[in-house]
């Protein structure tokens, strides 16, 4: 791994050009939506979170900004890519999302609380992070988002913004009593300083449910080692909340290479 | 339908949903369950006993990492917290970390994961699930042993293994790569012969490619036997009460009880208490599917206590419900609090899909 470090370096030196520093570092902005009943019980109702979501809240605003807490009332919209779609990934620096989840052959898609209403990937043209606030983590307790059949033609346009990671799963997520405080622990290992990857995979780990964790990075050749898979590598394993505005934005075709990890019973 | 042959499509409904990384002993869990509830008429509750303290259990936990004693892969020299709270006292750097929760009784370490060399897919199978169970029992039973007591009557079981895979591809698929970063062994709890289930009484294990032991998770509390035996309730009582709380147990085409594992129900050292004993209950995972895509959704775990008298405990919502109120409704949601999130959101539009 020593290469790494000099290369890291000349990237963001070769990147500068790119590069975006979060405007404070030291209190960075999130906000988070979520929704456990559904209108019509047009889908089943989840026990556990509000609790996730406004602990997740409680850790991670000791540090940093609450921009937002909603429900997902009418909420499609917010997550498609402008600097006025109100209260979405594309506003705040991290998002925060829990609800009933899902991948189709086109699409992850987000259940809202409406009747028969998903915010989809491609279909919304979610494309993350070229707003005014520079997203760069997108956090889902959802169920499949991040299926690993056909992950990179779901995600590739919502990271063509600049999104650095998006966190979810590959699979199942579970609601549940002892998953309530996947949040709270999830930003508290941010705040820790540990890698977001590890953040997200400590913080929802539960050694009796199976937890199906996963995330998904981008990586470009736009440096000055010419190693997209690389470059990917290095970010999947090691941006975290505290250093992610050092990291350059990939957007539009300088993304070349998608990679992710996840923990898995086979 | 002889009992035999009840057991064996039992077992059949349950392969068909199984997770490939549960032992055979966690799936025998669901069959035993489904089959006879707790199979017996009564249970002694346990006391959880004070555990040693966050603060002591971090002090010897950082003097062994700092040793080596745990090990070449478990090896760091930890300085300050990074944070200390109620909740627990962490120490978190690049080259390692150690997590304390709780009254001690559970913590979180990890060594260098930078230096871990990952195994490419296809170069080498990577280490099988009873080479995974020796690893592990031996570092439970070694390197471990100050911290998880088994005393006579409990047991160490292997629940089974999960792997920890990293993958990436240009983005026309051409070049896709595939590689195993560590596989973890997984262990819980028996006492007295009846399973612990919930997030209490476990240990992970995570071991390299190459077998050395990278980290671990542990939630061990001690318990002491309490001397009450509670009456628990019959097979059908229980399955009527388990029904009304989560799922039907035969299939339909909103859900699918997944797995079904009824013992001791500790809920994990942030929910545990010495003042609470720990009673006896069934642990039930179920999911759902999306109405339009019928591909899954949703998932959901709830405990459900198996006492015919329940004890409330305040950490437990449903526990408190049944104990107050009696026997839960079908279909009738218990009330978890959470703080709800205001309604006012800016909104443009509500688009309804065609």
């Amino acid at each position: 791994m020593k290469f790494l470090f000099p290369f890291f370096l000349t990237v963001m030196l070769s990147a500068s050009a790119i590069l975006y520093v979060a405007d404070d570092s030291h209190a960075a902005h999130f906000g988070t939506r979520c929704q456990q009943d559904f209108q019509n019980s047009w889908q089943t109702n989840l026990s556990y979170v509000w609790r996730r979501c406004s602990w997740f809240n409680n850790e991670l605003d000791d540090t940093d900004t609450k921009d937002f807490y909603f429900n997902l009332h009418g909420a499609r919209t917010a997550f498609s890519s402008c600097d006025d779609c109100g209260a979405g990934p594309d506003d705040v620096h991290l998002f925060y999302v829990s609800t009933h989840g899902g991948a189709d052959a086109t699409d992850a898609r987000l259940v809202m609380w409406d009747q028969n209403v998903r915010a989809r990937s491609n279909t919304d043209n979610w494309r993350l992070g070229d707003e005014d606030r520079h997203a760069a983590f997108f956090a889902q307790y959802a169920c499949s988002t991040l299926k690993l059949d056909g992950i990179i033609d779901r995600w590739v346009n919502t990271f063509r913004g600049g999104l650095i990671m998006a966190t979810g799963s590959h699979d199942k997520l579970y609601d549940s009593l002892t998953t309530d405080e996947t949040g709270e622990d999830f930003a508290d290992d941010l705040q820790d300083g540990k890698r977001v990857k590890w953040a997200w995979f400590d913080g929802n780990g539960d050694w009796w449910e199976d937890q199906d964790v996963a995330i998904l990075a981008s990586g470009s050749s736009n440096t000055s080692a010419h190693d997209a898979q690389a470059d990917c590598h290095y970010r999947r394993d090691r941006v975290k909340w505290q250093n992610f505005g050092d990291y350059a934005r990939w957007r539009d075709n300088d993304v070349e290479w998608m990679c992710w990890s996840w923990i898995t019973d086979n | 339908m002889n009992k035999t042959t009840m057991l064996l499509l039992i077992a059949g409904l349950y392969a068909a949903t199984a997770h490939a990384g549960h032992s055979d002993y966690l799936s025998s869990l669901t069959s035993s369950a489904r089959e006879k509830g707790l199979g017996k008429d009564s249970l002694e509750l346990l006391i959880p006993q004070p555990g040693p303290g966050k603060e002591q259990a971090a002090t010897k936990l950082r003097s062994l990492l700092a040793q080596g004693t745990l090990g070449s892969g478990l090896t760091v020299k930890l300085g300050r917290p990074t944070q200390q709270g109620k909740k627990g006292v962490s120490y978190v750097t690049d080259k390692g970390s150690l997590e304390v929760f709780a009254d001690g009784s559970r913590f979180r370490m990890r060594g260098n994961l930078d230096a871990v060399k990952p195994l490419p897919s296809g170069n080498k199978a990577p280490l099988a699930a009873d080479r995974l169970e020796k690893l592990g029992r031996d570092f439970v039973s070694q390197q471990l042993k100050a911290f998880v007591a088994i005393p006579r009557g409990e047991k160490l079981t292997f629940l089974g293994t999960k792997n920890l895979r990293q993958g990436g591809s240009d983005l026309q698929g051409k070049r896709r790569s595939e590689e195993l970063f560590a596989s973890i062994a997984i262990f819980g709890r028996e006492v007295g012969g009846v399973p612990v289930v919930g997030s209490g009484s476990k240990i992970a294990v995570w071991f390299n490619p190459d077998g050395q032991v990278i980290g671990a998770d542990v939630d061990w509390p001690k318990y002491r036997r309490s001397g009450e035996n509670v009456p628990l309730l019959k097979r059908d009582a229980l399955f009527k009460r388990v029904e009304a709380s989560t799922t039907r147990f035969s299939e339909n085409k909103e859900s699918k009880m997944t797995r079904f594992e009824c013992g001791y129900v500790d809920l994990g050292a942030t929910r545990r208490s010495t003042k609470t004993p720990i009673q006896p209950g069934c642990s039930v995972a179920y999911q759902g599917y999306d109405p339009e895509s019928a591909a899954t959704s949703w998932a959901k775990v709830e405990y459900v206590p198996a006492a015919q008298k329940v004890i409330p405990d305040k950490r437990w919502p449903l526990a408190v419900y049944i104990a107050g109120s009696g026997e839960p409704e079908l279909g009738k949601q218990i009330p978890v609090r959470g703080e709800e999130p205001p309604k006012d959101a800016p909104q443009r539009t509500i688009e309804t899909e065609k």
